[in-house]
């Protein structure tokens, strides 16, 4: 009450300045798409290779998977949770999806259902274990991070697939993966016309069903949502759920785009995609975020991972900027909560 | 400038203005050595602002501030506290991982070499203790403590700096009546030992109890300045708000509804550890106060009738027909709502006000698992204006209204969600009078309406002017029911407090 009292004056204040103002607006969406826009600027002075059509679209297809593992990473922060199994789960569900065609032979359609169906299963055990176990989210699939590369190397054997000797009928990877992960429609990149749809769904489940408010709601206050008849760990479980059906999807479009399968594939794509939920304004610690947001921010690790690799600077270095970027966001993020008084939780 | 020796603390034309606000415009408090000094104001008046400046926290664009007549730089915590000033925040800055002494001189611990001298913290943290009176072992985790002792461990953390004058907001907001009283008796001991003591509260019988004078702010300025003993409650309401307050002034305003049938039958209901075994009976378009102090049972009552604690034994009817309230989901399902203490229970601050009116009606807005937005928004607008909430846009998030409009949003989500039965408990602590009235007002007209409301309050005069039927708990059990005109007196004693 009392800090309410003090605080309602020094807000509306604080709201008028125009140092508050350009932080309100840069720790937000708005900051991360004119970040977008200053780098698209400055890799495109710096070299001329980079703003050109085929290097723009390179780029879309560059950042495919890890905008449809962020858009998952996006529904499961806003309940306050995170995912660090989103890559492992791709990578086995791109390796079952790949396996099952072409060294045991099932048949196409099969063989998508048995990857979709994987990384939903492995969605439902994370969202099970943090719903019936209580095992914090970030240690149920920290689990879930170490087990299911486990699991993905194991049903590889440690081989990528299709391994030559081991595919029947001569069979490589179906001819529909091949399609999406190199195909286009006109002169977009077929998979990342696939990730746009993806991000459509995710922001109407967000925005507009129940339980993209139920998720909101969980993620903002756990207790209220409870109190209000929301079942919190039906929320998360169906959260949990859906991001492993996502990451399933992610996998398979990345098996497409390498055109083979392994146990390994889009490892640290975890961390990119947690980085540009973060650097695209949602509340790392739930309650608040969107997907136009959380593309904003893939797009935004694509161009500098791309820009960077453009002017000849070793791949190492991505790694490093990734790193950095995270952190130099939330701290930002959190500089503007000081300065607009907005209250912690 | 000469000033009295007596004048312990004195602030002269303080202004504060933050664009668009005018926090504080010129404001002066003089308070005395020995007296305790009561400082009234809705939110926004500016009374946290004026704590803030004289705490040191807030520079003032104008104005001065002298102890005991030597001039006090402003905007210096430090300065402040070298001063004399001590202040007991009303969220309480305790440590509760560390131990009630270590707390107690938590940043100053003696001792050097980066090593702490523990048998002088202690001796030390324990002439501070006694002073307060905490019977608590000074080494057991302040985690471990109740609010009051919490309380009175944060004070004894204020005195430790040997204040002159001692500032304390709200002190008693967390605390039960007995512990209030308890208090006080701690406050007037200080003060007669020679501290100055500015005590800011919303609770006018409490002040009219413990101050001697009182400083009454509205809009950024002084409009009163009083001695106790020359006002009653009734004055001091009306200038806290500027106007004539309806509250509740009398018992029993609402008995003239009509009642309708049973709606709610509770028989041996137990909820263990604290509660029970109850009974409980309550109708459609009745009010019924449940009146209890901390740890009466009350709070349990409220919150396993709606599902939040686990039922060991009994049985909860609905409508004539038995329920099994297992979690809100059902509770809600069946008609009821609840309205929580603390409104950081119940608002999502990040959702909108939309997002929250409809939070517990998500079931029936659109078929499928899609929200009919349209019609989210029509029934936010329509609550939003039938509660009079203070807001522009429904789209807003919720965390930015004030207390007593986020407690309104909340009824209005349970109006929308058509409850029948709500329970509510102690639903205007911590609001303003201004607000707290118009929380009655619509319990009343909620009532008359046909729902039944269960009121649960540890204020005794709240009790008396809403409910049909007074229930008091005590020590987990239904201990008296009683017509509202009965006297405040037997339902203290009832509760198994003492009054006065």
């Amino acid at each position: 009450m009392a800090e309410l009292d003090a605080q309602s004056p020094a807000q509306e204040a604080r709201a008028a300045s125009v140092p508050v103002r350009v932080a309100s607006f840069a720790g937000g969406r708005g900051g991360a798409l004119l970040i977008l826009v200053l780098l698209v600027a400055v890799f495109s002075v710096l070299s001329p290779n980079f703003a050109t059509d085929r290097n723009l679209l390179n780029i879309l297809r560059q950042v495919a998977v890890v905008g449809v593992l962020a858009v998952a990473q996006t529904l499961v922060i806003v309940t306050a949770g995170i995912d660090l199994s989103v890559a492992a789960t791709a990578a086995l569900s791109g390796c079952l999806m790949a396996v099952s065609y072409a060294h045991w032979g099932w048949p196409e359609p099969v063989a998508w259902v048995l990857g979709l169906a994987s990384g939903l299963l492995v969605g439902a055990i994370n969202g099970a274990v943090i719903r019936y176990l209580r095992v914090p989210d970030i240690i149920a699939t920290l689990g879930a991070f170490s087990a299911v590369r486990g699991v993905a190397l194991l049903v590889t054997e440690g081989l990528p697939v299709p391994t030559f000797a081991k595919v029947v009928e001569g069979r490589t990877l179906p001819e529909s993966v091949n399609t999406v992960g190199a195909g286009s429609i006109g002169p977009l990149p077929l998979i990342a016309v696939v990730t746009g749809l993806v991000a459509v769904v995710g922001a109407f489940i967000l925005a507009r069903t129940k339980l993209g408010r139920a998720a909101l709601a969980v993620g903002g206050n756990r207790e209220a949502a409870h109190a209000s008849g929301i079942d919190v760990g039906r929320t998360k479980f169906r959260v949990y759920a859906l991001s492993g059906l996502l990451a399933a999807l992610g996998g398979i479009l990345l098996a497409g785009r390498l055109s083979s399968a392994n146990a390994l594939m889009g490892e640290g794509m975890e961390l990119q995609s947690i980085a540009a939920v973060v650097v695209g304004g949602t509340n790392l610690f739930g309650g608040q975020g969107t997907i136009s947001g959380t593309i904003i921010g893939v797009l935004i690790i694509g161009v500098l991972a791309n820009g960077l690799s453009i002017m000849g600077i070793p791949e190492f270095w991505q790694r490093v900027s990734n790193g950095l970027i995270i952190v130099a966001v939330v701290a930002l993020d959190q500089l503007r909560r000081r300065l607009t008084g907005e209250r912690l939780r | 400038m000469p000033v009295a020796l007596s004048q312990a603390l004195v602030a002269r034309g303080i202004e504060k203005r933050y664009p668009g606000v005018q926090a504080l415009a010129g404001v002066d408090l003089e308070v005395d050595a020995r007296e305790i000094h009561a400082l009234l104001g809705e939110n926004g008046a500016g009374k946290s602002t004026l704590m803030k400046i004289i705490a040191g926290a807030v520079v003032p664009d104008a104005g001065e501030l002298l102890i005991e007549g030597h001039p006090v730089p402003f905007g210096s915590p430090e300065a402040a506290r070298r001063a004399g000033i001590g202040i007991v925040y009303q969220e309480l800055s305790l440590v509760p991982s560390l131990t009630v002494e270590e707390n107690v001189l938590l940043g100053r611990w003696p001792g050097g070499m980066g090593l702490v001298d523990w048998s002088a913290l202690q001796q030390e943290a324990r002439r501070h203790l006694e002073v307060v009176g905490l019977h608590a072992s000074p080494t057991v985790l302040v985690r471990a403590l109740p609010m009051a002792e919490r309380q009175l461990v944060e004070i004894a953390k204020a005195l430790s700096l040997q204040p002159r004058v001692l500032l304390l907001d709200e002190p008693t907001s967390a605390l039960s009546e007995p512990e209030a009283r308890r208090l006080f008796d701690i406050i007037r001991e200080l003060a007669r030992s020679g501290v100055a003591v500015i005590y800011v509260s919303h609770r006018l019988a409490e002040v009219m109890e413990i101050a001697d004078r009182v400083t009454v702010l509205r809009d950024g300025r002084v409009v009163a300045r009083r001695r106790t003993a020359e006002v009653d409650e009734a004055e001091l309401a009306r200038l806290l708000v500027g106007r004539e307050v309806q509250g509740p002034t009398g018992p029993g305003q609402g008995s003239h509804r009509a009642l309708g049938p049973t709606v709610l039958r509770v028989s041996g209901l137990v909820v263990p550890p604290r509660l029970g075994p109850v009974d409980l009976e309550l109708r459609a378009g009745e009010i019924v106060s449940v009146f209890g102090l901390v740890g009466s049972g009350r709070s349990e009552l409220a919150r396993a009738l709606f599902g939040l604690e686990p039922i060991r034994q009994g049985t909860i009817e609905i409508d004539g027909r038995p329920a099994t309230i297992a979690s809100p989901t059902v509770a809600i399902e069946r008609g009821l709502g609840y309205v929580a203490p603390d409104r950081r229970l119940g608002i999502v601050h990040q959702l909108s006000v939309a997002g929250n009116i409809s939070l517990a009606s998500l079931g029936r807005l659109g078929r499928g698992p899609v929200i009919d937005a349209g019609a989210e928004t029509a029934l936010a607008r329509r609550y939003v204006a039938e509660l009079d909430v203070r807001i522009d846009d429904p789209r807003r998030p919720a965390g930015e209204l004030s207390g007593g409009n986020q407690q309104k949003v909340i009824l209005g989500r349970w109006m929308c969600a058509g409850a029948r039965i709500l329970i509510l408990d102690d639903a205007t602590r911590g609001i303003d009078v201004g607000a707290k009235e118009e929380v009655f007002r619509l319990v009343r007209r909620l009532a008359e309406e046909g729902t039944a409301v269960l009121y649960g309050t540890s204020e005794i005069g709240e009790a008396r002017a809403i409910g049909d039927r007074v229930v008091v708990m005590s020590a987990g059990r239904v201990a008296a029911i009683f017509d509202p005109t009965v006297s405040e007196e037997a339902i203290m004693t009832a509760a198994g407090g003492v009054r006065g």
